[in-house]
């Protein structure tokens, strides 16, 4: 059997014969599908429940013989209240419509952050490693997102983390596996779940 | 549930699930199950998950089956934690300064690990919103059993399936099976981003 040696597992894959790029692409589409379906249920209870698992790694999911995805370990759940839920929302709205750093900084301070300096720029920046990626950290040189926090934490340190968003970040687990981390505004932004559910709808307003 | 920590003897788990039943309902282990399966489904640093089957009919019509998990505490988890979190939380206020209010956090949400009466009414009330919304034919999280859930066991609907992430894996090796490729490391360097 072939070893990789130092190629790049990408390289490896282009050098396949093409049916099993095929196959490999239905199996993308595959997972892809259970992403998605993944990131919307847990959507779902963030932002459509008052109760969500704060732990929704991928060897928390089970493929059921029955066709379904089970979700188990509920250990590390979270209560959101319906303001919390409406603050945590419109932040993912101002990260995913790509508002400026000054709408995105407001929407970070309504949900209860603050930090010394009150910088809008940094606030901006922690909104999106909060609640979106840690991809910036890595254009800065952050080898992982801790670095980049603290790097963030130098700037313009946090004085006030919501208990709401904390679960976003402690989580390793959670940073460590790429297909969740971009957990939050991949479904709701580009579903815009929250302004039609009913138990947020009437709170919405710019 | 990750299963990579050792597991505790069944013995042991059975002594646990056999107490806590005593104490809280007055019955004991062979009162209510029927059996357990001696090797874990998974094991973590709290407690570990077996497969059982419910002796009578009252419960096991009420979840509509009569194959259950239990997960059982490991003896003395609260205990570990607490000083593993002293040890952490002084480190951290060296090499981490502003991560305080996070661990605080952290720590509160731990510690709820540490009653599974709390799991048990996170897995009713995300259930049934589950099986309220338009997920109920995609999704299932089992329903807990509270009458049998104490703070140390938490038993609940058995789900049969397998990890999603294996279920991936394996289509992932079966897609290469003609190929001169290790498809093991692959997937590790695929995994890693390399």
């Amino acid at each position: 059997m072939r070893t990789l040696g130092y190629a790049h597992s990408e390289d490896t894959i282009r050098s396949l014969g093409m049916r099993s790029k095929l196959k490999l692409l239905r199996l993308q589409l595959k997972a892809q599908k259970y992403i998605d379906l993944l990131v919307d249920v847990q959507g779902h209870q963030m932002l459509g429940l008052s109760c969500f698992n704060g732990d929704p790694h991928p060897g928390n999911c089970l493929m059921l013989h029955d066709g379904r995805l089970g979700l188990i370990d509920f250990g590390q759940t979270k209560r959101i209240t319906k303001e919390e839920r409406l603050g945590v929302a419109k932040v993912l709205d101002a990260i995913g419509n790509g508002e400026s750093n000054a709408d995105v900084a407001h929407a970070m301070r309504c949900l209860g952050f603050r930090t010394k300096l009150d910088s809008d720029d940094v606030l901006a920046r922690y909104a999106v490693l909060f609640f979106d990626s840690d991809s910036e950290g890595k254009e800065q040189g952050c080898a992982t997102p801790q670095i980049y926090f603290s790097m963030l934490n130098k700037m313009d340190p946090l004085i006030n983390v919501p208990d709401v968003a904390s679960k976003s970040i402690d989580d390793s687990e959670l940073a460590k596996r790429r297909p969740f981390r971009k957990l939050l505004t991949f479904s709701f932004v580009r579903k815009s779940l929250w302004r039609d559910h009913p138990s947020l709808s009437e709170g919405w307003g710019h | 549930m990750q299963d990579s920590i050792p597991q505790t003897s069944v013995e042991e788990v059975v002594a646990v699930v056999d107490r806590n039943l005593r104490s809280e309902l007055g019955k004991g282990f062979d009162d209510v199950f029927e059996s357990i399966d001696p090797i874990a489904l998974g094991s973590a640093s709290i407690g570990q998950v077996h497969q059982a089957r419910l002796r009578g009919s009252e419960i096991a019509s009420s979840i509509g089956q009569d194959d259950v998990a239990i997960k059982v505490m490991h003896h003395g988890a609260e205990d570990r934690f607490h000083h593993d979190f002293r040890v952490f939380r002084y480190l951290c206020k060296v090499a981490l300064t502003g991560w305080e209010p996070i661990l605080d956090e952290c720590y509160r949400q731990i510690m709820n690990e540490f009653d599974y009466r709390k799991e048990a009414n996170s897995l009713e009330e995300v259930g049934d919103g589950l099986r309220r919304s338009c997920f109920r034919k995609q999704i299932r999280v089992p329903r807990p059993v509270k009458e049998l859930c104490t703070k140390e066991i938490l038993v609940m609907e058995m789900l049969h399936g397998e990890k999603l992430s294996d279920n991936l894996e394996q289509d992932f090796e079966r897609a290469l099976c003609g190929e001169d490729v290790d498809v093991r490391e692959l997937i590790k360097r695929k995994q890693l981003g390399k």
